[in-house]
């Protein structure tokens, strides 16, 4: 699957505008009547991959393809008013117990708790309370269902899952929900009648991913009196064949024998097509065969998944060159420049410094 | 140097046509006894020009400067800078003038778009390989848009030497384009085939 940058930012973009924290409103419910704590709770969980979201077609695709491992673990008790919440179990423990006193109804305030109760459950563990799988139901939705919840406050906890080809991934802030929830509690405005089957949104967040290409190159013979030479090579990346090219580098291998040498470019967007071509054949020596080649860059998630079709070590071009019969000695390096972050570029020098 | 026990007939060859030819060059004559590669026709061998490369990196300018470390052969030297799509270069003072009046493009460009910066001077010998030789510097500006969302990139940077050749009337000239033809004799009896050949 291909999918550009602009696609990417579209998703989450997508997904920001439909999705809301539910218990943003939560404190401002004022229940006309207590919830019913003998009755249990259901959550679906849901992506909705149609009308809004839906005119991206590549986020459809993969919503339409993907299993996403959803589990919810309860965090607090609710009293009877829902508007009081007190720590449950491992949420309770010593100095890391979750606080709701005096959390207010801004989505920071609910969100840090949330990070304080993930923090929580990667220290200690706890069972969960349900657990489902999102897949697609048809009709532009991905939905799973937990069942038999008692109410309280539950931490809502998605896998990080890929796509198919492992060329983005989707992650997930995980998020605290109140069951029993109520319109009013959801929209902050209509019925506060207590609602005992939710369904919430996720919030995922597409990763785009980067793979690797080995490029070899099989020098056939060497001139030893011409010493080291070099071999340049232009790689562009394209996510469909007429497309724009949306990668371009450049690199090169240097020889001090005959045989192979191999150079690995990274940090290529995974699932683009990339044409290799040797741009530079060496001062006196030429190219044994074609001077272009392309490949498909698989994720190092996908590498390492081992998926179908994915070769080990990622996608590898090979060329060969032979001595051409110059007399031209000389080689070449790769200056390879890093992002300092802040808008400028670390070099790393292939080379001794020249000396006067 | 097996490669000189199996083309020793060649070599000796090659060193009467050397003695017949007009045109000759100077201490270079040395390196062609020492090389595996025969020559074809009445072409004088010049072999055994080694250079190497020197960088230094100021405000995303690249100083380049090339040393020749052969003790016995004066060189021209010229440069390539590669770049991937996204990039381009320049000079400090100007995008298509070396700002160093020691280096000058040549006004070709090659298929793929990159040009040769040629080293005006000869860069002599270096008899103490300690003190080597050098080229001024070349400044190569590279130019990185806005917007340019990457978190790395590359630059190759090549540079090549070719030895000091004399015409007929003595001036010294630099041949970017010759090929002894006589190489594929090299090739086709050296035995040494991509990873097949001898160490």
């Amino acid at each position: 699957m291909k999918i550009s940058k602009n696609m990417r930012r579209g998703y989450a973009l997508t997904l920001a505008a439909v999705l809301t924290l539910p218990c943003l409103s939560m404190v401002k419910t004022q229940a006309a009547k207590g919830i019913d704590m003998g009755q249990e709770c259901s959550l679906i969980v849901s992506v909705e991959i149609g009308s809004e979201a839906g005119a991206n077609d590549k986020y459809l695709e993969d919503f339409n393809q993907m299993s996403i491992p959803v589990s919810v673990y309860r965090v607090a008790d609710v009293d009877v008013t829902g508007q009081n919440y007190t720590p449950d179990g491992v949420f309770a423990e010593g100095d890391t117990a979750l606080k709701f006193s005096g959390i207010g109804s801004t989505a920071a305030e609910w969100q840090e708790l949330a990070e304080q109760a993930e923090a929580i459950l990667e220290a200690k563990s706890p069972e969960a309370a349900g657990e489902t799988v999102v897949q697609s139901t048809g009709g532009g939705t991905a939905q799973g269902r937990i069942g038999g919840l008692h109410p309280g406050m539950y931490l809502v906890v998605p896998e990080e899952t890929y796509n198919q080809d492992y060329s983005v991934q989707y992650a997930f802030t995980p998020y605290l929900t109140a069951l029993p929830s109520s319109v009013y509690a959801l929209e902050g405005e209509g019925s506060d009648d207590w609602i005992y089957d939710t369904t919430i949104g996720l919030k995922p967040e597409a990763v785009p991913q980067y793979g690797r290409l080995n490029i070899t190159k099989n020098l056939l013979n060497y001139n030893e009196t011409l010493g080291q030479t070099s071999f340049a090579f232009l790689v562009e990346g394209r996510e469909t064949p007429d497309g724009p090219v949306v990668y371009s580098d450049v690199v090169s291998t240097t020889h001090s024998d005959a045989g192979n040498v191999t150079v690995t470019l990274d940090r290529i967007p995974a699932g683009l097509t990339v044409t290799v071509k040797e741009i530079y054949s060496g001062a006196s020596y030429k190219i044994n065969g074609e001077d272009t080649d392309t490949a498909e860059i698989w994720s190092d998630a996908a590498v390492e998944a081992g998926i179908a079709g994915v070769p080990e070590g990622g996608s590898t071009v090979t060329f060969a060159n032979e001595y051409g019969g110059g007399n031209r000695g000389g080689y070449g390096v790769t200056n390879h420049f890093d992002s300092d972050g802040e808008g400028g570029w670390t070099w790393n020098n292939p080379t001794t410094p020249a000396e006067e | 140097m097996k490669y000189i026990e199996k083309y020793g007939k060649v070599i000796a060859m090659s060193a009467a046509a050397l003695g017949m030819t007009a045109a000759l060059t100077i201490e270079s004559s040395l390196a062609y006894f020492t090389t595996y590669v025969s020559a074809g026709g009445s072409q004088v061998v010049n072999l055994g020009a080694q250079t190497t490369i020197h960088e230094d990196v100021s405000n995303m300018t690249k100083h380049i400067q090339v040393a020749n470390i052969s003790q016995i052969n004066d060189c021209f030297v010229r440069v390539k800078v590669f770049y991937g799509g996204d990039l381009s270069i320049g000079y400090p003072d100007s995008p298509d003038t070396p700002s160093n009046p020691d280096w000058y493009l040549d006004g070709t460009t090659d298929e793929n778009g990159f040009r040769y910066v040629y080293y005006r001077p000869i860069l002599p010998a270096s008899p103490d390989p300690d003190r080597p030789s050098l080229t001024t510097p070349l400044d190569v500006k590279i130019n990185v848009p806005d917007g340019f969302d990457r978190d790395n990139f590359n630059v190759v940077v090549i540079q090549e030497c070719t030895p000091v050749v004399y015409d007929e009337s003595g001036n010294a000239t630099a041949d970017w384009t010759t090929v002894y033809s006589e190489y594929e004799e090299f090739e086709n009896h050296s035995g040494g085939r991509g990873e097949e050949a001898d160490d």
